[in-house]
């Protein structure tokens, strides 16, 4: 099957499912379709904000800072690191036949741990050597909602960008590393980006959403992917900034 | 005079018929009756406080005036418990106390589980059913008074139906506890013969003893930092181990410049000039070659000959027998760890390493000169003279049940150090030392130091961030955003308001 007939299928399915859940709201008894009003009547919530639990890719641009040398590489080596984090929008404003616009902090941390090197050799050395960041972003948010609102389509595009910044620390097994006095640790910061889609999970079983909404007041559930970059750190800052990929879970409330 | 009482005296004046019935009628006699019921309720009341001022009774001081010979711990590791250290330090608990009526009577301390109550007979005389032994009696002389209890009496558990009672330093062993030890309870009381109890005894709780020191820690292992180890191990079984001792061999002197430990006697694994005129020394356990020279020689080990780390035999590492770049005869055979093999040269006609013996396994002991040998009690390394401890030789140690890894800090750059762990209990028992595991610190590069010597120039902590060396671009572009932000909410706000 190519991607065309896959995107078709997909349509198809979501289409079928859409209408099912609409079937299933018409409840029918001895005197008749009841339900039906209550169920077209927009009931939720208010919603001012969102929350994401986000999991994703991390690995540190440190070695761009160099012409050749790559002591990150060197010391971490190449494969995958990741990171956790959590991000709170304020959705100020609501744009007509758009969506939602407003600020949101974010925060994550990940640490890398590797053993150090024996001084004049290649050898590894019994003592870890780690770094560890504390990614944090201010952002504006724009998540274009009107789409899954307005369609069948349970899809909601989103937009951020801002300036993002790291606290990032260095250790080894005696505490925060230091060279010729100086602490292996500081700030880096500079913008940052990110454009992902959030897929309305409400769409897949709409009466557990409404209770949802009606229970604790999350009006929608989404699981998301985004991809991000940022710039962290030029200079005399430790580029830790990424280009990356992340998935999890957002809520509105 | 007929004898007349004091109370017919007192009312010979009142006429045979004035009796109690008809006080009413007469008015004097009716104001001589509370007088009379006035002395009555006196004497009622000598007489019944007669009793009180004969009671016996014993006030046992708070717990903070009680002391000992041995230092009291701090709250929260048990401070009146008796340790192993204590026991055979004979050491002896005082209890300030005060009495009342004791004169005549002997004062008495008996011991027994927590929650046992010694006041029956039955638990304090020889008949099968005594779960309480005495531990301290004497004659009630003085108040207020100290009582010294001795810990061994304590710890002892010398009930009356024992045969044979325990002594010093039996009783201190630590087959003679549980291994989280036992909890007591000390029944002070006036005794007025026999088994007779005066008065009311008091109980005291807060005591107890444990003589048995944790079990060892195992599979200790370590890693080599710059000027420190990192020490790993299997924790202990026990359910009251507090902490970790930490020993190091060389052990921690006198302090370098750099705060690290003082090396004692010849570092070991250092390659140092000796006599026989070797290029690597002789006679030292880590030395490389045993009258190896770059000349001919003869039999060399790498760790020292008959029975150190690796070998035993003389075996070589390099050559035995031979020498590094001469020529050489043959070596001996290394025992089951050795490296050894047959003599020869690098340049010379023998071989670099033959294959003789077994090769090197994992050693359970790494140094057999160190003092710091598995299964010896730190607290009392030799039997013999129970003043030797072998506390000079820890050099730190880590808290918690569950602690399995400890870094031992301010070590010596490139001198072989020998490790041993002992887990410590709530009461401060040391148990026996663990394997010990081998390591020697040396010059680390870490990644911040990569990051240096690549040329990079970040760090100083968060204080000393400095800004980018395209100030103008990040600002416009923050500034974009921020005035693109703007734009798209006033258009909402105006599309809202229409």
């Amino acid at each position: 099957m190519n991607s065309r007939h896959a995107v078709t299928a997909l349509a198809a399915l979501a289409t079928v499912s859409s209408l099912a859940a609409g079937a299933r709201a018409q409840e029918v008894d001895e005197y008749g379709i009841y339900r039906e009003r209550e169920r077209n009547t927009n009931v939720e919530s208010p919603q001012h904000a969102a929350f994401e639990i986000r999991f994703g890719r991390y690995v540190p641009n440190i070695d761009d800072e160099f012409n050749g040398a790559t002591p990150y590489e060197t010391t971490f080596g190449s494969k995958d690191r990741y990171i956790f984090g959590l991000e709170a929008d304020w959705q100020l404003l609501r744009i007509p036949y758009l969506g939602t616009l407003g600020p949101g902090l974010g925060i994550g941390y990940t640490h890398f741990s590797a053993p150090a090197f024996v001084t004049g050799t290649g050898a590894r050395a019994g003592e870890n050597t780690t770094l560890t960041l504390v990614p944090m972003y201010v952002l504006g948010v724009l998540r274009a909602d009107i789409i899954a609102r307005q369609t069948p389509v349970p899809i909601v595009p989103y937009l951020k960008l801002g300036l993002g910044s790291a606290i990032w620390r260095i250790a080894n097994g005696g505490g925060t590393a230091k060279v010729d006095g100086i602490a292996g640790s500081g700030l880096s910061w500079g913008p940052q980006f990110a454009l992902g889609g959030m897929l309305l999970l409400d769409f897949f079983d709409k009466d557990s959403a409404k209770n949802l909404d009606n229970e604790v007041g999350i009006n929608n559930s989404y699981f998301f992917m985004e991809w991000s970059a940022s710039k962290l750190g030029a200079g005399n800052q430790l580029e830790v900034g990424t280009s990356t990929w992340a998935l999890g879970l957002a809520f509105e409330i | 005079m007929p004898f007349k009482s004091r109370f017919e005296a007192q009312t010979s004046n009142c006429s045979a018929a004035r009796s109690v019935l008809n006080v009413a009628a007469d008015l004097p006699m009716l104001i001589a009756l509370p007088r009379v019921f006035l002395r009555l309720a006196v004497v009622a009341a000598i007489l019944s406080a007669a009793p009180l001022a004969s009671a016996q009774s014993i006030i046992l001081q708070p717990a903070g005036t009680f002391y000992r010979q041995q230092p009291i711990r701090p709250t929260g590791q048990q401070p009146h418990w008796i340790s192993q250290s204590d026991c055979l330090a004979k050491d002896v608990i005082s209890f300030p106390i005060t009495m009342v009526g004791y004169l005549g009577y002997t004062l008495q301390v008996w011991a027994g589980n927590q929650g046992t109550d010694c006041s029956p007979a039955n638990q304090r005389q020889a008949g099968g059913a005594a779960t309480c032994w005495l531990v301290y009696s004497a004659p009630a002389t003085a108040s207020p008074t100290t009582i010294n209890v001795s810990s061994i009496d304590i710890v002892a558990r010398n009930t009356p139906d024992v045969a044979t009672p325990l002594g010093y330093p039996d009783a201190c062993a630590a087959t003679n506890s549980p291994p989280a030890g036992q909890q007591l309870t000390l029944m002070f009381m006036l005794i007025s013969s026999g088994t007779s109890i005066v008065g009311t005894p008091i109980s005291w709780n807060d005591i107890g003893y444990d003589t048995a020191p944790p079990s060892g820690a195992s599979n200790v292992a370590a890693a080599s930092g710059e000027t420190r180890v990192h020490l790993t191990w299997t924790d202990a079984i026990d359910s009251d181990i507090r902490s970790y001792q930490f020993y190091c061999d060389p052990p921690p002197g006198s302090v370098l410049a750099d705060g690290g430990l003082k090396i004692q006697g010849p570092p070991l694994g250092t390659l140092d000039l000796g006599d026989g005129g070797s290029f690597f020394g002789t006679g030292g356990d880590l030395s490389i070659g045993l009258g190896g020279s770059f000349g001919n020689g003869g039999t060399g080990s790498l760790l020292g000959s008959g029975g150190t780390f690796f070998g035993t035999g003389g075996g070589s590492l390099i050559s035995a027998g031979g020498s590094f770049f001469g020529t050489g005869g043959t070596g001996g055979f290394g025992g089951d760890t050795s490296l050894g093999g047959t003599g020869g040269t690098l340049v010379g006609g023998g071989t670099v390493v033959d294959t003789g013996g077994t090769a090197a396994v994992t050693a359970t002991n790494c140094s057999a000169d160190s003092v710091l040998q598995p299964g010896v009690n730190p607290s009392n390394p030799d039997a013999n003279d129970p003043t030797v401890t072998l506390s000079g030789y820890e050099c730190g140690s880590v808290t918690g049940i569950i602690a399995n890894n400890g870094t031992v800090s301010h070590l010596v750059n490139n001198v072989n150090y020998v490790f041993s762990v002992a887990a410590v209990d709530q009461v401060g028992n040391v148990g026996v030392l663990s394997q010990n595991a081998c390591a020697t610190p040396v010059n680390v590069t870490d990644f911040f130091e990569l990051y240096k010597e690549a040329g990079g120039k970040a760090g100083g902590g968060i204080c000393s961030m400095s800004f980018s060396q395209n100030p103008a671009r990040t600002g416009i572009l923050f500034a974009g955003g921020l005035l693109a932000l703007a734009g798209v909410a006033r258009r909402a706000r105006r599309r809202q308001n229409r």
